[in-house]
């Protein structure tokens, strides 16, 4: 057992503890997601990799139900993923049992951050290769809410966030565009056209749009967009 | 002194509870439900020790709900039965459940189902069954009554049937019954069938 009681994450002379930081490598490595919250909506959307003609699309969710009235969508290594989700599921089911009570969005989020911490301060094991975006909707207020954790265990509240590939210039773009009645306008258009949307309400719950919605809104943002730059040409050219 | 019974009908499944808490010679209360939604389209309906009963149905439910969403689609009815036997078994001779549950439900492809299973972890897929002292009473009703594919009033007929014997002949029979069914639109409260006025919530 000697062997196990290496840490793996150690501190570096200048106080770094390099495998967070290369944990937080794979994340930017990851496929993006983007988070938005809204009054009365939260939105997720996750990038989704060119299909493999071969591959059967729906066996690869990425955005989860952990309960009724929370979802969860990540950037990094996906089989990590699983575990966290696996870990948090149960832990969603234990505190109905114990307190018989949903969690709310901020419990699950400090257990799964704290989880992520865990690993970075245990012997031989190594981080969580993952960041998560977390939404939902506190089950008595009914207060939607969006979080996100990282590889170091942090975690914090946002009302849009994106984690993963390209994450700090779709991070510019929802600060430049957000707006309180955002919703899944806001998450399409900043991801682009391969991607996976969920939509939660408080009382629907979790919904994930088809391609045919998605394709429809990215429709709408095209010529959205072409109105604006016609719009821009138009005056000019009359001056 | 607790009766829980049960049957199947042409399309749904009905289970019936008495809702007397008792301790000793003293009724706690007179409107405690016994038959827990499981899920949305499974009833269980148990009696036995009282903390026994809750946590451990509890607990099944509990275990119902990750597996769905773990995988995506809820348990099936004889599924959901098997995992409950299995929980009792595993805790038979070690720690044991003093429970005994009749669990109902109704899946999509195969209908209405109803489930025996006793503390001891016998488990038996059945088309009526009953526990404790009222089943002497219900089991001989239902012998006499049942047929396959009754309908909803049908079966209520008998379920009242099956409570005015156990009323009468029972000596310490419980005053009120919970009747609950679950068909294909899901689990749900039937009725309530009292005799003594219950407590103030």
């Amino acid at each position: 057992m000697a062997r196990y009681d290496r840490a793996i994450t150690v501190f570096s002379p200048d106080g770094h503890l390099f495998q967070v930081e290369y944990a937080l490598e794979a994340v930017r490595k990851g496929n993006a997601a983007v988070g938005v919250r809204g009054t009365d909506t939260v939105v997720l959307g996750v990038e989704k990799k060119s299909a493999a003609k071969l591959q059967d699309s729906r066996s690869v969710r990425k955005i989860v139900n952990l309960d009724n009235h929370i979802a969860l969508a990540c950037a990094g290594l996906k089989a990590d993923a699983r575990v966290l989700i696996n870990r948090a599921r149960i832990e969603c089911q234990s505190h109905r049992l114990t307190v018989e009570d949903p969690v709310t969005v901020e419990y699950i989020t400090r257990y799964i951050a704290g989880l992520q911490q865990k690993y970075t301060q245990s012997g031989g094991v190594r981080p969580f290769g993952l960041s998560t975006l977390i939404i939902g909707f506190d089950p008595y207020t009914g207060v939607p809410s969006l979080y996100q954790t990282d590889p170091s265990g942090t975690f914090s509240a946002w009302k849009a966030n994106a984690t993963g590939r390209n994450s700090n210039s779709i991070r510019e773009f929802l600060e430049k565009n957000y707006k309180e009645t955002s919703g899944q306008e806001t998450v399409v258009e900043s991801g682009g056209k391969n991607i996976e949307v969920a939509v939660m309400t408080k009382d629907q719950g979790l919904r994930q749009l088809e391609e045919s919605e998605i394709d429809g809104i990215v429709a709408e943002i095209e010529a959205e967009k072409a109105a604006a730059e016609a719009a821009k040409k138009g005056p000019a050219r009359d001056a | 002194m607790e009766c829980v019974f049960g049957l199947v009908g042409n399309d749904y499944a009905i289970v019936v509870a008495d809702t007397s808490a008792v301790h000793s010679i003293l009724v706690h209360k007179s409107n405690e439900d016994k038959i827990m939604v499981l899920d949305s389209h499974k009833l269980v309906a148990a009696s036995g020790e009282p903390g026994d009963r809750v946590q451990f149905t509890e607990y099944i439910q509990k275990n119902v709900a990750l597996y769905q969403f773990r995988n995506g689609i809820p348990l099936t009815t004889a599924a959901a039965a098997n995992f409950t036997r299995g929980e009792l078994a595993t805790a038979l001779r070690k720690n044991p459940y003093q429970v005994n549950v009749l669990m109902a439900g109704y899946d999509k492809e195969i209908g209405p189902s109803l489930y025996y299973i006793d503390y001891i972890a016998t488990l038996h897929k059945v088309d009526r069954g009953a526990f404790g002292y009222g089943s002497y009473f219900c089991l001989a009703m239902m012998d006499r009554h049942y047929h396959s594919g009754m309908t909803v009033e049908e079966a209520i007929d008998l379920v009242d049937k099956c409570i005015l014997e156990i009323r009468s002949r029972l000596v310490v029979a419980p005053p009120n019954f919970v009747i609950k069914i679950v068909d294909k639109d899901g689990a749900r409260e039937y009725a309530w069938r009292e005799s003594v006025k219950p407590d103030a919530a």
